[in-house]
Parts: C-alpha cells; sequence; structure tokens
C-alpha cells in the first residue's frame, strides 16, 4: 500500500467537540480539520442556512466535482496502454477445465479458496454450504444454512473455519472438524447481523474478524468471538454488492462497490471513505484489489470491467469488446496481475490482458451465468462458480 | 389497475440487464434485407413459410460481424435464443442455438422481453387455456400443473380467461395458415422463453433482486448535497501521484512476478492441476526447511513479500537477533495481532506490549521518536485496534528501509539462496499422467497442519525461550537446548570450540544441574559484572559457531535421551509449576516468596525469544498482571544498568502503583 495512508492521525481529541476518538481527515474550505464521524455527520445534517437553497448547494456540489476532475486531470501525464507498449504480448493460452464439481442442487452463488491452495467452499441457493477437496473433487462437509440464497462464504486464513451468510441477515462462522460426519449446523456461530442480506463476507487478517458487506447498504467489520459490531462503513446510497481486503499486510483499507455504481476504498482505521469511482453507468457485482494493493478491479452490469489505480485517483483501463454484451458478475487477476478473470451473465469466462486492455481468451464450459471466478493462493489455477449447479477449476 | 408482479422482468430491470439494449440492436441488424442473416423457407406438409434461417448462418454472420471465432459466435447466437430474441423451430423447449442446418425464426418484436408491461400470470393462464382448447386437454405435464394451480390462484376471474381463450383461438382459426403457425410459434417460444419448462435453464431468471429500483431518482435534500460537498473538498485535496509513476510501478510489478505468474510461465516441477502431481505444493509448503529458488527470490521483490511468508520471516527474524534488533520485528507482530485479534484481549496484550517495547527501561525497548511514542502511549490509556499503528508504522518502515536491504546481503539471506532447492521439470508420459489422474493423494487437512503448528508452537515454548531455536529450525534438526542451560556461563567463557558440539551431553543429568548451579538470574549477572557491558550471550556464541561449524550441524544428530525426557517434563511443567519449584530449590532461597515461573504459560509468544539464562525466571513478588521478565545485555544495548532496575516492575502510567 502506498506510504501516503499512513501520514492521518485516526485517533485524538476531535476539533469540535473535542472528546477523543476516532478521527476522520477531513477538509472544509481547504483547510485540514480532523473531526469524529459524528461531529461529520451532524454537520451533514444540519438545515439549511439563512439564504442557502438546495439548488444552491447543488451547484456548489458540481463546481466541486468539476475542480476534482481538474485536479485529477493535473497529473494525467500518460496512458497504461502507452507505457505498456514496449511490454510484450501474452503468449497463447492453453487454459482448460480440468476439475469440475458436481454435489449443488442448485445456483452455485459463491466460492472462497482454502490457503492450502486445494479445499475450497461454496455455497447455492438451496442454502447449503460445501467443503471439497477440489484435487480430488471429494466433499469434505456439507451444511445446510437456515436459508436460501447463500450468497457469500469464505474460508478463513488458518483453514480451520469457513463464514457464510446470505438472505438470512447474518453471516455465520462454522469451526470445521475433522469429523466429516459431525454436524457442522449445529455449531453455527452467528457473528454479523444486518438490516439486510449479507452480499459477500471475508476474514481479515486472521481467523478472528469477519468483514461484511449488505444490501442494507453498509460494509461492517465483527468481532467473531464476541459478534459484536467493531465498526460500520456507512456512505453507499445502495446496496453494496462486493468487498476486497487489501492484500498487503500493512494495508488497513478495503474496496466495495454496490448498486449506487460506485466504487469506493475505505480507511479502516477511521472509518472513513477516502475514495469513490463513479465511471460505472450499471451495477458494480465485484471488486477486487490489484495484487500489490495499489489498484483495483470491478465487474459491472454494464458488461465492461474497469481499472482504477488509487495512487493517480482514477480509472485507468476499461475492458469492453463489442462481442462481450452482457453483465460481468466477477474478476481476479493472476498472480502477477498481468491477466484478469472475469466471469460473465453469457455463461463464459473472458481473460483481458490488464497492460493491453486486449481480451486474450474466453472459455466456454458453463451453462449459465458465471457467479464467482477466483484465483487459487498460489496462482495455479482458478475456479469459477455458476448457476448450472457445477464449480469448474481451470489451469 | 395494473398489479406489478415482484417477479417481472420488465422494463423496471432494463437498466441492469445493460444486454438487451446490445442484442436489440443486433437482431435488427441481422434481418437488414441486404446485409442480414440470408433467409430460408420452412416446409410444412405442404405449405412453405418464408423467412427461417439455419443456425450455421446466424453463427457465422455473427462470427463475420464482430470478428470472433465460430464458438463464440455460437455463444452469442445461444444467448440470443435464450432471450427469445430468434426461437428454434424444432425441439422448441430447449433454448440453444445449434450450429448446424436446423431451422430458426426471429422473434416478432412484440414478443421481446422487457417490453412496457410486466409477464402476467393472466396472460400465461390465457394461453393455456387456448392450448387447452386446441389440444383437447392434454396438456404436458409441467403445463398441466400450472394450469391447475393457475385456476386455483385466479378463481375469480377464470371465466374471463375462458371467454378470452376461446376467443383468440377462434380468431387465430380465421388467420391463414402460415400466419397462424408462425404466430402459433411465437407465442409458444414466448412462454418457453418466460415459464420456463422446469429443469430447464432460463436466461430471464435474474436472480435474487436487488433492493434499490434502478430507475429511482436521488432524494435531493439539503444533507444528500452537504455530505458529497464534504467528501469532495475531502479528494480535491487528496495527494495524488503522477500516472507515469504510478502505472509505471504497476508494469514494473507484472514483469516482476511474471515468470511466478503459473499461466504465464510454465511452474516447476509442474502445475498439479495439469499433471495430477501435488509435488509443487509439497515442495511449496509453508513449514518446508528447504523453500525453492523461485520463493527465495520473491522475498527480494518487497519487504511485504518477505514478511508474508513466514518461512522469510523466520530468516529475517535470525538476521535481526544478529543484529541485536530482533525487537523490532517482534513488535511488528504484536502489532499485527492486536489489530487482527479478538476484540476482548485488546486490552491485555496492549498491556504487554506496553510493558515489553514501549516502558522505559522494558525488556525489548523499540526505538521510536518521542512523538510517535508520546502519541502511543497516550492512546494506550484506551486501547483500541489501531492504537500502535503509528508506532507500528514507524517500525515497519525502519526494518523496510533499513534492515531489508541489508538482510538480503547478509549471510542468513545468501544461505537460504544457496541452500533452495530447483526442481527439475516433470516429464510425465501419458500412461504416467493416466496414472496420476487415477491415484489423487488427499492431503492433510488444515486443520492437522494447525494443530501441529500450535504443538510445534508450543514445544517451541517449552523447549527453551532462545532465539537458537530459531537458528536450529534454520540449520538442522533441533539439538535440544534445555540441557545447557545450566550451566550457560561455562559456555559463554569457553572456547568457542566447544559451543560447537551443542548436542553433547557434558553433565550427567540435567536436573542435577539445575540443582547444583546457582540459580540463572542470579549467576547470569555475576557473569555480566565480569566482562563488558556488551558481552555476547551464549545465544550468540552458539549462534555464530553455528554459523561457522555448518557442515557439522547439517548432519541429523539424535538427542539426547535426557534432553527429550527434560522437554517432556518441561511441558509438563506448564500445567503444574510446582514441579519446578521443587526441582530447583536454591530458587527459594533466593527470593523466599518468589516462584518459578513456568514456561510456555506466557500469552505474547513474541515475548519467548529469550537468553538461555532465563531458563528458570525468577519472580520477585510481581502480581501476574505486572509480569516482566529478567533482562539480558543483547536487548538492552543503551545501559546494562537498566537490566537491574527492569526486574523490578514496570507500572504503565495509567496504572496505580497499589494495583
Amino acid at each position: 500500500m502506498c506510504d501516503q495512508t499512513f501520514v492521518a492521525i485516526t485517533f485524538g481529541p476531535c476539533d469540535n467537540c473535542t472528546k477523543t476518538k476516532p478521527l476522520m481527515n477531513i477538509y472544509l474550505n481547504n483547510e485540514a480539520i480532523n473531526y469524529c464521524s459524528l461531529c461529520v455527520e451532524l454537520m451533514a445534517c444540519q438545515g439549511l442556512e439563512k439564504g442557502e437553497t438546495v439548488a444552491k448547494l447543488k451547484k456548489e456540489t458540481e463546481a466541486l466535482k468539476v475542480k476534482l476532475e481538474v485536479e485529477r486531470a493535473k497529473l494525467h501525464d500518460t496512458e497504461l496502454h502507452k507505457l505498456a507498449e514496449k511490454v510484450e504480448a501474452v503468449g497463447q493460452l492453453n487454459i482448460k477445465a480440468r476439475r469440475v464439481l458436481k454435489g449443488h442442487a442448485n445456483k452455485v452463488l459463491c466460492m472462497d479458496w482454502c490457503t492450502d491452495k486445494r479445499r475450497l467452499v461454496s455455497s447455492s441457493q438451496d442454502g447449503k454450504l460445501i467443503v471439497w477437496d477440489a484435487f480430488t473433487t471429494n466433499k469434505e462437509h456439507a451444511v445446510s444454512m437456515p436459508s436460501t440464497w447463500v450468497m457469500a462464504c469464505a474460508y478463513s486464513p488458518s483453514g480451520c473455519a469457513v463464514a457464510a451468510g446470505g438472505l438470512d441477515n447474518k453471516c455465520s462462522v462454522y469451526p470445521l472438524s475433522l469429523d466429516k460426519n459431525e454436524n457442522l449446523a449445529a455449531k453455527r456461530k452467528p457473528v454479523a447481523m444486518h438490516t439486510n442480506y449479507v452480499s459477500h463476507c471475508t476474514f481479515t487478517n486472521s481467523d478472528l474478524q469477519v468483514l461484511t458487506s449488505s444490501g442494507d447498504g453498509t460494509c461492517a467489520l465483527w468481532d467473531v468471538e464476541s459478534a459484536q459490531l467493531l465498526m460500520s462503513f456507512h456512505s453507499h446510497t445502495a446496496d453494496v454488492l462486493s468487498l476486497d481486503m487489501g492484500p498487503s499486510e500493512t494495508s488497513n483499507t478495503f474496496v466495495s462497490g454496490g448498486c449506487d455504481k460506485k466504487a469506493k476504498l475505505w480507511d479502516m482505521r477511521s472509518g472513513q471513505n477516502v475514495q469513490s469511482f463513479e465511471t460505472h453507468e450499471s451495477d458494480i457485482n465485484c471488486v477486487k484489489f490489484y495484487p500489490n494493493g495499489d489498484a483495483f478491479a470491478t465487474a459491472s452490469d454494464d458488461a465492461s470491467c474497469r481499472f482504477y489505480d488509487l495512487r493517480a485517483d482514477r480509472e485507468v483501463a476499461v475492458f469492453t469488446k463489442d462481442s462481450v454484451m452482457f453483465g460481468a458478475s466477477s474478476v481476479d487477476f493472476s498472480m502477477s496481475g498481468r491477466l484478469l478473470f472475469a466471469g460473465y451473465n453469457d455463461y463464459t469466462v473472458n481473460i483481458w490482458d490488464v497492460l493491453k486492455a486486449e481480451r486474450v481468451s474466453i472459455l466456454f464450459g458453463h451453462e449459465n451465468r458465471v457467479s464467482r471466478v477466483r484465483v487459487s493462493p498460489d496462482g495455479s489455477a482458478f475456479c469459477s462458480a455458476s448457476w448450472d449447479n457445477t464449480l469448474r477449476v481451470w489451469a | 389497475m395494473t398489479i406489478r408482479n415482484v417477479q417481472d422482468c420488465g422494463q423496471r430491470h432494463r437498466p441492469r440487464v445493460a444486454c438487451l439494449k446490445k442484442l436489440e440492436a443486433l437482431v435488427l441488424e441481422m434481418q437488414d434485407p441486404t446485409s442480414g442473416v440470408k433467409s430460408q423457407t420452412q416446409r410444412l406438409v405442404i405449405t412453405t413459410i418464408p423467412h427461417a434461417l439455419t443456425g450455421e448462418d446466424v453463427v457465422a454472420w455473427i462470427a463475420k460481424r464482430f470478428n470472433v471465432d465460430a464458438a463464440e459466435g455460437c455463444a452469442i447466437g445461444t444467448m440470443m435464443v435464450a432471450f427469445g430474441y430468434i426461437y428454434p423451430l424444432r425441439d422448441h423447449k430447449r433454448l440453444i442455438l445449434k450450429p448446424d442446418a436446423s431451422l430458426y425464426r426471429f422473434q416478432a418484436p412484440y414478443f421481446w422481453p422487457a417490453q412496457q408491461w410486466p409477464v402476467e400470470d393472466t396472460d400465461y393462464a390465457i394461453y393455456l387455456a387456448k392450448r387447452n382448447i386446441r389440444k383437447k386437454g392434454v396438456l404436458e405435464l409441467h403445463e398441466q400443473e400450472q394450469y391447475n394451480n393457475l385456476h386455483k390462484w385466479l378463481n375469480h376471474k377464470w371465466d374471463f380467461i375462458v371467454m378470452q381463450a376461446k376467443e383468440q383461438y377462434r380468431a387465430g382459426k380465421e388467420r391463414k395458415k402460415p400466419d397462424r403457425v408462425v404466430f402459433d410459434c411465437q407465442e409458444r417460444a414466448y412462454w418457453v422463453v418466460h415459464r420456463p419448462p422446469p429443469g430447464s435453464v432460463s436466461a430471464m431468471d435474474l436472480g435474487l433482486l436487488r433492493l434499490i429500483d434502478p430507475n429511482q431518482e436521488e432524494s435531493e435534500t439539503s444533507d444528500y448535497f452537504r455530505r458529497i460537498i464534504i467528501f469532495t473538498e475531502q479528494c480535491i485535496m487528496r495527494p495524488r501521484v503522477k500516472s507515469s509513476v504510478s502505472l509505471g510501478a504497476i508494469v514494473k510489478y507484472i514483469t516482476t512476478y511474471k515468470l511466478h505468474d503459473a499461466f504465464l510461465s510454465p511452474v516447476l516441477p509442474s502445475n498439479p492441476w495439469l499433471t495430477d502431481d501435488p509435488a509443487y505444493w509439497d515442495l511449496n509448503s509453508l513449514t518446508i526447511d528447504n523453500p525453492t529458488k523461485m520463493r527465495v527470490e520473491r522475498w527480494t521483490f518487497s519487504f511485504g513479500e518477505l514478511l508474508s511468508d513466514p518461512r522469510g520471516r523466520d530468516g529475517f527474524r535470525l538476521f535481526l537477533k544478529k543484529e541485536f534488533s530482533s525487537e523490532n520485528l517482534a513488535f511488528w507482530e504484536a502489532c499485527e495481532a492486536v489489530k487482527w485479534g479478538t476484540a476482548s484481549t485488546i486490552h491485555e496484550k496492549a498491556q504487554q506490549i506496553y510493558k515489553t517495547f514501549l516502558a522505559r527501561g522494558a525488556p525489548r525497548w523499540i526505538n521510536i521518536d518521542g512523538k510517535t511514542m508520546g502519541v502511543t502511549v497516550m492512546g494506550l490509556k484506551h486501547p483500541h485496534r489501531f492504537v500502535l499503528d503509528a508506532a507500528q508504522t514507524h517500525i515497519y518502515m525502519l526494518m523496510k528501509k533499513d534492515k531489508y536491504g541489508r538482510y538480503l546481503k547478509s549471510p542468513v539471506y545468501m544461505d537460504y539462496q544457496k541452500r533452495a532447492i530447483d526442481p527439475a521439470a516433470h516429464k510425465f508420459s501419458e500412461s504416467q499422467l493416466a496414472h496420476n489422474a487415477k491415484n489423487l493423494r488427499p492431503s492433510l487437512s488444515p486443520i492437522i497442519l494447525r494443530q501441529q503448528e500450535e504443538e510445534q508452537q508450543a514445544k517451541l515454548e517449552a523447549s527453551g525461550p532462545v532465539d537458537l531455536t530459531q537458528l536450529c529450525q534454520f540449520t538442522a534438526p533441533v539439538p535440544h537446548l534445555a540441557v545447557y542451560s545450566g550451566f550457560c556461563e561455562m559456555q559463554s567463557t569457553a572456547s568457542p570450540s566447544f559451543a560447537g558440539l551443542p548436542n553433547s551431553a557434558a553433565c550427567s543429568s540435567p536436573i542435577s544441574v539445575a540443582i547444583d548451579s546457582t540459580p540463572a538470574s542470579e549467576r547470569r549477572f555475576d557473569g555480566h559484572s565480569g566482562t563488558a557491558s556488551h558481552f555476547p550471550s551464549i545465544a550468540e556464541t552458539i549462534e555464530t559457531s553455528v554459523g561457522t561449524g555448518e557442515e557439522e550441524n547439517q548432519t541429523p544428530v539424535a538427542r539426547p535421551r535426557m534432553a527429550l525426557s527434560l522437554s517432556r517434563l518441561l511441558r509438563r511443567g506448564c500445567n503444574g509449576s510446582s514441579v519446578f519449584a521443587s526441582l530447583s530449590p536454591k530458587c527459594t532461597l533466593v527470593a523466599g516468596s518468589g516462584r518459578v515461573q513456568p514456561l510456555g504459560t506466557e500469552p505474547q509468544p513474541h515475548t519467548q525469544h529469550r537468553r538461555l539464562a532465563n531458563f528458570f525466571q525468577i519472580k520477585v513478588d510481581l502480581p501476574s498482571e505486572c509480569r516482566i521478565y529478567p533482562i539480558d545485555s543483547e536487548d538492552e544495548p543503551e545501559s546494562p544498568g537498566s537490566a537491574r532496575v527492569g526486574v523490578k516492575e514496570i507500572i504503565c502510567p495509567w496504572e496505580s502503583i497499589t494495583k
């Protein structure tokens, strides 16, 4: 992660109420101030002052947005594909489906790899959660969830637990055991509680915290042991559909995307939304950090995938093609970040060359929408989950 | 009145289904009389109906239009069939495009998906009723089911439905035959798309409905704009870097990692998914002793990369130890544990960190500037997850900017490089591949690996509070060090050759040594008073000797039975500290009320790396929550005198002394 994120003081006395709280670093008339989130909220909600109208505020908003674009354009001196001209093209890829995992009775909605590079967990519309050894295609555990549409599932970093959630508005953690016949549903530990469906969940750098995004427009960080809310992240104005934790150990950031067509970067220390990108024309279905944590990619219903650079603070590549007409549901990067795997609603997986923004390959095989694409932790394969009830491992 | 069906796939969803607009444009293009798809005629017994298309023509047209290969053209065509823009004339229930001579026809725009009206059950009921009349009561099974259900649900207007159906049936009969056939097919195709037979894939299935209606205008209130203003102002002030710089970094990252990307470069020895041979994973397992060349190379890419690999971190830790600055890494790890740990233990951990790393004269005092220290210590009054962020960042940058570069040039890293294995590429024959595919072996469950790791950890903690354990992991099978703990004085003054034979059990029984010799802490201070303030402790002596006498140490050495039994004893000792107390009577002499601190029960694993001399920790009237360890010279380079002060007690500034 870029060093600049370290500078901010995130805890101390608020400039307004003087209480010691987590601080948001904001600017008023170009002057830096440190307000706590409550004071920021109060400031936002104060009524109209004398002589102030909504129309006037709207005008001011637009003027500021223009100014922001001007600022961004100042440092915009080159394009990614120009820099990449010297880099040699991606050679012929020979990617085939190496494993087909059959066992779900309905749409597979989500999957996640275990850190051991061969196990994975998948969740399905019929409320089942299955832990697979993808290498041998054996099922290791099957759990029945209390509701259908389990849209989120995640493997813990230690490989000893899985988390899942969906229409039950909760995200639950299931500790795994060695005994395959044990009823894991009995060991369910509800951790996160949202007011609407849980769209995505992930463990942070340990087994002890879970980060969730929800249809209620928030993201939240939860303590697994006590099931308490550690921090919530508000700013999206519609369903949040996806999030991704920064890959580097030193980063305290995550990125989220949702139905308000915005992708937002969050500082987990202050709970503040620090960057927002609004170039998509439709719902953002998936966000994924670039492996070095300085950029991220999005997949959207507008049939495009986009690539944003956080340090340059702008969109640097758009992955579209005439023949790709359907919404993209999920993206992930190969180990080096050169290839972007994107699952689409037209049952295909397209592989994009990130540097040249060209498509290098297309994979057929699924018979329904591809709901999720995830590259394995060592980058040796990627797995696609689909509404045709199967998962495929490609290499 | 229109009753909006929640599951409708009408206009309401149009903004989300971006493909529809594009598909509609494409269909119009295909129907162009000159540049469109060539049409055929369909022959039914005696009538011929024009404007039919063959699958292969459609595929060829699409492939030409988009300049793609036939497979992709076929996929696009299949989607058009699935959405009902083109419908099959035969095998009408399978909505796929076959790239052969089978016939298809364009759907009338009236029946395209996402028109102004939602798909209503009433319409479906009318259609089924009509079909029922025509087929004289013989509907397909699922249609029959639907029909009965609809009859139940729409009972209140069933008369209307039946009347409508009869009327439409009569009107249909009056049409010319080709028209009638075409219209029937169109209608049937429409309902196959919108009410698919069970078990078939439906493109109309949009999944779970999202809460926000895409057509809804955002409410424009003052706070809505104020929020945007606050946020935009913050965005404007945000520091940025030039595109060329940040994008250059991305290009560089890609070139650096190219050889490590399994999709772009061959994997050595082979990609397990391709050859069904898991050797690659075995060679790269987290706990393996000799990492591969590629893995060792990755540690040079970035400091984060080094820290994220447990093996890499081990080596770095060893290097820091030699540089007398291992507390930096330990502090960083402790901070990570606070950040990502359980909420309930934050308080405890923060105190532990304060006492170990931050307090004046703490055993592993870290070197950070006064301002950061001030901020951190202030924050520790009310610890939260990111309280140590400033200090942690400081230390991280210190390690990254200074230590990391030197580590990469150090003998520790060189040694890793030298020993790294470079597996040869597998060359499997067809039969071997088939054999591999049939004999897929399950792997150890991560749960077992975790247990092993924990056991290992516990063993390390029990076997000796010494840095040497890391060293031994790194070079040779662990010679059990507990044995020497009794006579570190002798070794520290002895010749290097003596220290180079770490597993020759010089004493007959470790227990007797413990009893005969003076308690470790006492002797240690004696030793130091007699030597220079920077006298290397025993750990360093052995470390260096191991470094020089590598050959000898690389041969696996059997552990003396005595050491094993002692280690077992020690592990048991974790449960009952009385064992130690009774074994080392001198302890009670030193401090009447003191008790022996059993090892391995410390909550902070990072504080375990202490000198041999601390083998038995003598506690002097300390309340258990203010545990502090005797300090030795290496960890305390500033003032050896303060080490002795440290033994007493460190009180956190926010704690009252009486506590």
